[in-house]
């Protein structure tokens, strides 16, 4: 008899906690208790194991924030996990390093569960752990030895073998410069501009030890091979307007030049060396090369 | 000085000549407008005795040139057509039949007019038969032939011929020899001036040629005289050592370009000239410049004389390899201009 009273007992407590209390258990399925620094993060998890009918209401989770100077509360997540269960998921992170060890405990939350008849509350338990403080090792003794290391010295490489190709390498890049160079007519394939008249006029004074006559041949010669190295072809008495228009800066000099052309021809080709130099003496032939390579100098 | 032995028996000064000579010119270019360089030339070759060849596009103005030249000259003009069936007898004698209708022959138009005959035209000398060039190449040096058993004398011609250079069909080229014995080749294109080509063909004066040509006085310089006006210039005008060196330069220079340094486009240098200058040629060429210098007031050659007559003295007498040959025009016209800009003078 007194057996069935227990048991009827039981059983009215069974039927009464199925009407009353949905949520059956909460186990909590925490990490290590211990070895936390300032920055880690502690996930805590919670498998809660309830009736038929009951889901998690997503307003009751809490929010990420801040819960004390050295906790924040970083994610939250509620997930089915199997008929009946649901496994809540807190990501923690601590903050603010403690001078030594201490135990932090991290605060209980209350999850509210949706039922056929109202609500239910699942309360996951407050959660202690033992958070550490960061501090510089002090090694002592042989541990020094193991700690603090002299640095690897660098291993030398062999650089001997690289020596022929960078010579080769460095002749052939000295080498294209050149061509470039040349190609572009730098120093030193620059040329310097043509002197023409510079070299006649010095021709001419170096004519001064010989006879009169050749000497006054010799000087015309040089003025007019001069006036054709500076044309480019060969300037005759009549190309003097072609001249003067391809090479202005001499152009005041031209009645000069139209002076020395009518004196050559005189002495070339009349064969009248005395009337010519009469006319256009050799002392005028040479003001008149030195007048043209100053101008020469000066247009360029 | 004194012209001896003038045949129409004034005597005439070289000075006076030369007046005459540039008169010539002066009339000549109010006729034909925009050639200067051709008439400069056409009185060279009066005054030096030689025979041209005219070279030029069809309806130029050469013949009215040559007709114009031939009234201001004086003397008789005649002009021959060249073609494939004219044979050497067509130039000396004429047969027909009369109006009583018997076979009469008459005298041809090379010695129709006798010693008178002052300019001969041959238009298209390149179609008649070599039969018919070597009469003529004849008459041209010896200045006779021989017809009807008589020899004729034409102590006054001067013969220019005109060479059709487009078609190549029914022609036959002038052999070497024969070329080398015209003193000059003038080239005639139609003057490039806008203005000039507006007047050639809107100005009704060069519609009629018998006209215009007629506005010329006839005879301004007696055809006879001129044997004697160009010996004359010949020995006026001088020549000096240095004109002399010049001169053999150019010749070098021509028979070796590659040795003055002359490179042309795509051509090799080494094989090019098969024969430079004939040494006629070069006679030739001083000649005229002798002329030139005349026509210019001087008794002495320079170098602008020679120029000035260089080409058409002496571009036609060089001979190219035949593999250039085709490109003739264009390598001539480049290698003449470089040898006068590379030869020095003095």
């Amino acid at each position: 008899m007194k057996r069935r009273v227990v048991l009827a007992a039981l059983a009215w407590l069974a039927a009464s906690a199925s009407a009353l209390a949905q949520v059956q258990s909460v186990e909590l399925q925490p990490p290590r208790a211990f070895g936390y620094f300032a920055g880690n993060i502690i996930r805590l998890e919670a498998i809660i194991a309830t009736d038929p009918g009951t889901r998690p209401q997503a307003a009751s989770l809490p929010r990420p924030r801040t819960l004390r100077p050295w906790l924040d509360l970083r994610a939250v997540l509620v997930e089915a996990a199997g008929p009946g269960r649901y496994r809540a998921r807190f990501d923690y992170q601590t903050l603010d390093a403690p001078l030594e060890a201490v135990q932090r405990s991290i605060p209980s939350v209350t999850l509210t569960f949706e039922t056929p008849g109202g609500t239910a509350s699942a309360v996951i338990p407050a959660w202690a752990f033992v958070m550490s403080p960061l501090r510089g090792l002090a090694p002592i003794g042989e541990a020094q030895q193991a700690v603090l290391m002299p640095d690897i010295a660098p291993r030398l490489s062999d650089t001997d073998r690289f020596r022929l190709p960078m010579a080769a390498t460095a002749l052939g890049s000295l080498l294209c410069l050149g061509l470039l160079a040349r190609h572009h007519a730098w120093w030193p394939f620059r040329r310097r501009a043509a002197r023409p008249f510079t070299i006649a006029e010095r021709q001419i004074h170096r004519l001064a030890a010989t006879p009169p006559d050749a000497a006054y041949r010799a000087s015309l010669l040089a003025l007019h091979r001069a006036f054709d190295a500076a044309h480019g072809k060969r300037v005759f008495a009549t190309d003097l307007d072609g001249f003067v228009t391809s090479h202005p800066h001499f152009d005041a000099a031209r009645d000069d030049i139209a002076r020395f052309f009518a004196a050559s021809r005189r002495a070339f080709f009349a064969e009248d060396i005395s009337g010519a130099s009469g006319e256009h003496p050799i002392e005028a032939v040479s003001a008149l090369s030195h007048r043209l390579s100053q101008l020469e100098r000066a247009a360029s | 000085m004194q012209l001896e032995n003038a045949p129409h028996g004034a005597a005439m000064s070289l000075e006076e000549a030369r007046e005459s000579a540039l008169a010539f010119e002066q009339m000549l270019e109010r006729v034909i407008i925009g050639q200067p360089r051709a008439i400069r030339l056409l009185i060279i070759a009066v005054f030096a005795r030689g025979h041209v060849l005219l070279e030029g596009d069809v309806g130029v103005g050469k013949t009215t040139l040559l007709r114009a030249a031939a009234r201001l000259i004086g003397g008789a003009f005649e002009r021959v057509e060249g073609s494939v069936d004219l044979m050497p007898g067509d130039l000396l004698y004429h047969a027909f039949i009369d109006t009583d209708g018997k076979p009469r022959v008459e005298y041809g138009p090379a010695i129709r007019h006798g010693g008178d005959l002052a300019i001969f035209f041959f238009n298209e000398i390149n179609r008649a038969r070599p039969q018919v060039h070597s009469l003529l190449l004849r008459i041209m040096t010896e200045r006779s032939t021989s017809a009807f058993n008589t020899e004729f004398a034409f102590p006054f011609l001067q013969v220019f011929a005109d060479r059709n250079r487009i078609e190549r069909e029914e022609t036959f080229e002038l052999p070497a020899a024969a070329r080398d014995r015209f003193f000059m080749e003038v080239g005639i294109s139609a003057p490039a001036d806008p203005e000039l080509r507006r007047r050639l063909i809107f100005d009704t004066v060069f519609h009629d040629t018998d006209a215009l040509v007629g506005t010329l006085p006839n005879g301004l310089i007696d055809y006879r005289a001129l044997p004697a006006i160009a010996r004359a210039i010949q020995l006026a005008v001088r020549s000096s050592a240095a004109i002399e060196s010049y001169t053999l330069s150019l010749w070098q220079g021509l028979a070796r370009p590659q040795e003055v340094g002359i490179a042309l486009d795509g051509v090799d240098m080494n094989r090019l000239i098969l024969g430079g200058a004939s040494p006629r040629g070069m006679a030739y060429l001083v000649q005229a410049a002798r002329v030139q210098a005349w026509l210019e007031g001087r008794a002495m050659i320079v170098p602008e004389d020679i120029q000035a007559v260089f080409f058409e003295v002496i571009a036609h007498r060089i001979f190219l390899d035949p593999i250039y040959e085709l490109r003739r025009d264009a390598i001539i016209g480049a290698l003449v201009p470089a040898v006068l800009a590379s030869v020095a003078a003095p």
